[in-house]
């Protein structure tokens, strides 16, 4: 099992215990369970179908989980719970298929977040939730994010930017109203891989401001840059949980992942 | 190689469109005025109207055609920038009016108190009931909507209650007929203008923000259903505040408050006006109201003139006359060679 | 077999094409690679016609202007202005980003949809060349198409453009958001096909690697423009096409 980073603190971040859920007649995830401690970036990965998104969808509740328990910080969620209450008490997310408020110029994305309770409550990410004044802010949180300020890109519609500053966009949309915790639905889709490499450094930058990452991905090399710790679902069934190399060392996730296809290893 | 010529018509923003962005709106006579114009020609026309009218029956037109208006902007308020087709404008007018004429009449109260009062409880209790509604989405929310106003009629007709068919007679009439002709005027001025202001605040923002993409608003910690129900409220408020109006005006309320013409012009006047502009629908409704007037000779007829009217608008030119309008006068277009 | 020359495709002022003129010979497999907004997408639009129709929705909407210049070339005639029905009936079928097959129905459905051009010999048989490429769907044939995964829903996609007997087969970044495993597997597919049928196939993608193998001539497009062309191997050989393209 590969060591998390804060282990030795009593609780861990978020507990999923014995998650399944059926959409008719398809077994979409079947008795997962796992651990986020504080501070890690753990990694989920499987092959198509393996139940990744849904498991997303069952932790921050835009689908109804058949069964299971979870826990964030210590505090059970029951499984009615509608979404805009799990991402008020921390946990962030972002979606497979970008959504920006497409009417709405880049940096006004960033006023809705902003706007929630949490954000004036916790006085959100670069304090616009409470006094700041939002426009500004959000201008500074897209400025973090990777958006030019001098350029007219924080200003562009959001149906006119291009898919690498969407994914910033979602990004930045989850760190407006402060989260623990922000789960990422394959945020490298869709980017090449110099794009890619200019997100890893905002990465790591949130997990030292103390945000926990949960990375759901496809890109493989990519993704073990970051994580310190990757879980493996297949069919709906976690099949193997640990560091990236433990894991990928493991026979049953290379015949998942990769057939016994020699030329898919190589490629991969 | 021989290049071929090919030409491009081109859209651009006028210069002075640009130029009145922001602060140097006031650095010229001219700049203020492209403003100013079409805001004083609007309210400034709206305030002339029952002047010009030739007899006090298009006077009082004018002012049924207020009242719809009221519903209209209400209207395009929740279906272009919440994303809630609405049908429920009779429901609004017929309960602002109900509960003017039962004080009016069976309380006694009166009339300077009664279009206060049922115009926010009115609100208040049409927001409660529609809330139960809110989480559906499209077409079934406003079908949901659109029982409400019928299942009311019945409701009054079955138990009787109320007056039932004959209604309830004896609602005192306005004092004076210049406030019941400017009243509903300058209502209707400030509702757009405050409206128009609403839309371009944060909350508005947040309005848009569910219209467009309410998964992503549920993921910041809001909750979609207060947005929705704060909306649904404004919307109430203007209705309850039309059917109020209304009662007074005709000195009675019957079931004909919870009529089905008060929830389709609005959405016909949406189409015809231009949705998402909130004059446009108003002035879809100045077309419209008194049309089915001059129509009302051909009877039954007049719905055919309606569809043909709206079909060909639909066909011809969808975008709407304020949407046109409004990019006509802010853009000019040129052929470019490419 | 298509031959574009100086296409140039506007949204409002916007160039989204600029100047591009490429030539697919019959029974090749070109790629078209570009990074995001290069305009890949767009270029596909622009060859099965749809660009037409949004433009026709958004004037109707008041939308942006949507200009489309140049000329377009299929087997020896000009269809620049032909409209995607005429274009699809002549052979030219787009698989659409994202797959976009039809959730609520099956897949057994969807596939029949597709054929609705053809014959019903034609369609009774190409569902059998279907199920025959794409194994995994054989099990599938009652699930509704929302259920099914990436991989399935691209294989489903992949079936319905077959259905309609394609002859230019438009392939819009089939691999997105798929794993190497189902990436792979459907490299080899579109081979295969392409050998069985004689289909002529255009694919755009924007991680080229694994699309590469099968590439008999590629096309690289930037900005909107196309920057550079060759064969597979050329292609392969240029180190900054390698870093970009290829994430080598």
């Amino acid at each position: 099992m590969g060591e998390g980073v804060n282990m030795d603190s009593k609780r861990p971040l978020l507990r999923v215990e014995r998650f399944s859920k059926s959409f008719g007649g398809v077994q979409a995830l079947l008795n997962v369970s796992f651990d986020v401690w504080e501070g890690d970036v753990f990694g989920i990965i499987g092959p198509n179908g393996s139940g990744k998104t849904t498991l997303v969808n069952c932790i921050t509740s835009f689908v109804k989980r058949d069964t299971g328990d979870l826990h964030f910080k210590g505090r059970a969620l029951k499984r009615g719970i509608p979404p805009h209450k799990v991402a008020d008490l921390g946990i962030a997310r972002t979606f497979q298929i970008t959504r920006p408020y497409y009417s709405l110029p880049a940096y006004k994305n960033l006023i809705i977040p902003l706007l929630s309770a949490r954000a004036r409550r916790t006085g959100g990410w670069r304090g616009g939730g409470k006094h700041g004044d939002r426009d500004t802010v959000g201008l500074d949180i897209l400025e973090e994010i990777g958006f030019e300020r001098d350029s007219f890109i924080p200003y562009k519609l959001a149906s006119a930017l291009p898919t690498g500053y969407l994914k910033r966009l979602e990004l930045a949309r989850c760190l407006a109203i402060r989260p623990d915790l922000v789960i990422c639905d394959e945020i490298f889709s869709g980017l090449s891989g110099s794009e890619i490499a200019t997100m890893t450094p905002l990465i790591e930058k949130l997990q030292m401001e103390g945000v926990t990452l949960i990375m759901i991905e496809h890109r493989l090399r990519e993704l073990f840059r970051v994580a310190n710790r990757v879980m493996v679902l297949n069919f709906g069934v976690k099949i193997s949980e640990g560091t990236s190399d433990q894991v990928m060392a493991d026979e049953k996730v290379k015949e998942a992942y990769f057939g016994s296809d020699q030329e898919v290893m190589d490629y991969a | 190689m021989e290049r071929e010529e090919h030409y491009r018509h081109e859209r651009l923003d006028r210069g002075i469109k640009v130029r009145t962005e922001g602060i140097y709106a006031v650095s010229s006579w001219v700049e203020m005025s492209y403003l100013l114009v079409p805001r004083l020609f609007l309210i400034l026309g709206l305030l002339a109207l029952p002047l010009l009218m030739p007899t006090a029956y298009w006077q009082r037109v004018i002012s049924i055609v207020c009242i719809y208006a009221l519903l209209a902007v209400g209207f395009d308020l929740l279906a272009h920038f919440v994303g809630l087709v609405s049908l429920g404008g009779g429901f609004f007018v017929g309960v602002g009016g109900y509960l003017a004429a039962i004080m009016n009449v069976y309380l006694g109260v009166p009339l300077a108190l009664t279009v206060p009062i049922a115009t926010l409880a009115g609100g208040i209790i049409c927001t409660l009931l529609l809330l139960p509604c809110l989480p559906l989405r499209g077409v079934y929310f406003a079908i949901a909507t659109l029982m409400y106003p019928l299942i009311f009629t019945r409701l009054i007709e079955a138990l009787d209650i109320f007056g039932g068919t004959d209604g309830i007679v004896g609602v005192s009439s306005w004092p004076n007929p210049w406030i019941e002709r400017y009243l509903i005027i300058v209502i209707v001025i400030l509702a757009l203008f405050a409206i128009r202001r609403l839309v371009n605040e944060d909350f508005g923002l947040l309005m848009r923000g569910v219209k467009d993409n309410d998964q992503a608003v549920k993921a910041s910690g809001i909750s979609i259903t207060s947005v929705k129900a704060v909306a649904v409220f404004i919307t109430s408020l203007m209705g309850c505040f039309g059917g109020a109006y209304l009662v007074h005006i005709y000195m009675w309320s019957g079931l004909s408050q919870f009529a089905l013409d008060f929830s389709i012009i609005p959405i016909a006047a949406t189409v015809i006006g231009g949705g998402g502009t909130l004059v446009g629908p108003v002035l879809g409704t100045f077309i419209l109201v008194p049309l089915s007037e001059i129509l009302r000779e051909f009877g039954t007829l007049r719905i055919v003139f309606y569809c043909v009217i709206l079909v060909i608008f639909i066909v011809f030119k969808s975008e709407g006359i304020m949407v046109y309008a409004e990019r006509k006068y802010h853009q000019f277009q040129q052929w470019v060679k490419v | 077999m298509l031959n574009i020359t100086d296409l140039m495709v506007f949204y409002e002022n916007m160039v989204a094409i600029n100047n591009v003129s490429m030539k697919c010979d019959e029974g090749q497999i070109l790629g078209v690679f570009g990074a995001n907004s290069a305009g890949k997408s767009t270029l596909c639009y622009a060859i099965s016609g749809i660009i037409l129709d949004i433009a026709k929705k958004e004037e109707m909407a008041g939308g942006e202007r949507i200009s489309v210049l140049g000329k377009i070339e299929y087997k020896g005639s000009e269809i620049s202005k032909h409209k995607p029905s005429r274009r699809s009936r002549n052979g030219i079928i787009l698989c659409p980003e994202r797959r976009r097959i039809f959730p609520e129905s099956s897949v057994l459905e969807n596939l029949r949809i597709g054929g609705y051009l053809a014959s019903r010999e034609q369609a009774r048989a190409t569902i059998e060349y279907v199920f025959e490429i794409f194994q995994p769907l054989r099990h599938l044939k009652k699930r509704e198409g929302g259920f099914l995964s990436g991989g399935e829903q691209q294989m489903l996609a992949i079936g319905r453009a077959l259905m309609a007997q394609p002859e230019l087969l438009l392939l819009d970044e089939p691999l997105l958001g798929l794993s190497p495993l189902i990436q792979i597997t459907l490299v080899r597919s579109v081979k295969q096909i392409r050998k069985d049928r004689g289909i002529t196939v255009i694919v755009t993608e924007q991680y080229a690697r694994p699309v590469l193998p099968i590439v008999d001539y590629g096309y690289i497009l930037e900005n909107g423009s196309a920057v550079l062309e060759g064969k597979g191997d050329e292609l392969m050989d240029n180190p900054d096409v390698r870093a970009a393209y290829f994430g080598i």
